[in-house]
């Protein structure tokens, strides 16, 4: 591999002030790779009391990391109806994230059931109108192999529930009971 | 046009310096960013019929570069309403019916129910707001100038008022919060 060492960098005036380069420009804090999820799917998931969760797959946001030195930069906007006694844990490829310092729960409460990365709300309404997360999450790639991100689902309780994604938990189509979109999208970012 | 191979460019300074007005083009980059904070105290009136009433202070403004581009963009919205209602999104004033990039839920169609996200269900419909996040991405599609914004919508038959960046009750008092609102879009180059 080459390396130019130059100052200033000017294009030909005939791209039009344009430097292409191909494929990526790779420098300290440089996006080189977007991925987006887009869901419209209004389906439900069970919450279990033991385990490591349910994974929220309508959310599984895929991507392999051109280097493993990158840095992943997560975010879901997720919206659904779930009971308060419910945590939201972070899965990698369908299991709960345990590497230290980036786990996918309260690394202090650890791998309990009522640890989680966020918490549902307490609204006392389960039955016309979800709730509305944001998860925000950041993790070192580690390697270039492709690997699936998502939300889990898990109760903090003794008590089984179930999580309707983009809907209510009593109805799908009618008045005050909203359907929604959740999105979630993944950057690498350059070291 | 000369073309350059090259694995690394250095400089003995902290930085490479590219000249004034000229662009890097590769898949990738952020072409361009925008933000917008609202702290202005304001109400909506969210009907029960039609596509939603834009909350315009929340309009986000660009004009891609690239019809390529990736267009992704977040709000935090802070608000006071009834449970009933939904947000949805505008492009221009208009609500976004461009299939794979509704501004609701594609399953559900456009019914009045129907949104990219709801409002809370607090029970205090005067002296606490609540605090939603919104984010969206839709492919540029053409270079046209544009803006988004959020929208918001009755989802029964009943119509409300959207308060943004306040209380119902009031405009700011002891108990009554006014809070701040902020948006961002950013055009990634694909």
């Amino acid at each position: 591999m080459s390396t130019v060492i130059v100052k200033n960098i000017n294009p030909p005036s005939s791209t039009n002030n344009v430097l292409s380069v191909s494929p990526i420009l790779r420098y300290s804090g440089s996006i080189i790779q977007t991925v987006v999820v887009r869901s419209d799917t209004r389906t439900t998931y069970t919450s279990l009391t033991s385990g490591n969760g349910t994974t929220v797959s309508a959310l599984n946001l895929t991507i392999a990391p051109r280097y493993a030195d990158s840095t992943l930069v997560i975010e879901w906007m997720m919206n659904g109806e779930i009971h308060n006694d419910n945590v939201f844990v972070l899965h990698k490829d369908g299991n709960l994230i345990t590497t230290a310092n980036y786990e996918g729960y309260n690394n202090q409460a650890g791998n309990q059931r009522w640890s989680g990365y966020v918490s549902a709300f307490y609204d006392r309404n389960e039955d016309s109108t979800p709730s509305n997360w944001n998860i925000f999450y950041s993790c070192p790639a580690e390697n270039t192999t492709s690997r699936t991100y998502a939300p889990a689902v898990r109760s903090s309780t003794d008590t089984q529930y179930t999580f309707s994604l983009n809907r209510t938990l009593a109805g799908l189509t009618q008045d005050a009971h909203e359907s929604m979109v959740s999105i979630g999208i993944v950057h690498e970012v350059s070291a | 046009m000369s073309t350059l191979q090259v694995g690394t460019i250095n400089t003995g300074n902290p930085a490479v310096t590219v000249a004034p007005g000229v662009q890097f083009n590769y898949a990738g980059r952020v072409v361009q960013m925008f933000t917008n904070r609202v702290d202005e105290r304001t109400t909506y009136y969210s009907s029960n019929t039609g596509n939603g009433t834009t909350i315009a202070e929340l309009a986000l403004s660009i004009k891609p570069q690239y019809s390529t581009s990736l267009l992704w963009m977040q709000w935090m919205i802070n608000h006071e309403a009834d449970h009933d209602n939904v947000f949805l999104i505008h492009q221009n004033g208009s609500l976004i019916t461009t299939a794979g990039y509704e501004g609701y839920n594609a399953n559900a169609g456009n019914s009045r129910w129907s949104g990219v996200a709801s409002t809370y269900y607090d029970r205090d419909y005067s002296s606490t707001p609540s605090n939603v996040y919104l984010q969206y991405a839709i492919l540029a599609s053409s270079t046209a100038s544009r803006n988004y914004a959020p929208a918001v919508r009755s989802s029964n038959s009943n119509n409300y008022v959207f308060c943004l960046n306040r209380p119902v009750g009031s405009r700011g008092a002891s108990g009554n919060e006014v809070t701040v609102s902020t948006g961002i879009i950013m055009e990634i180059q694909q």
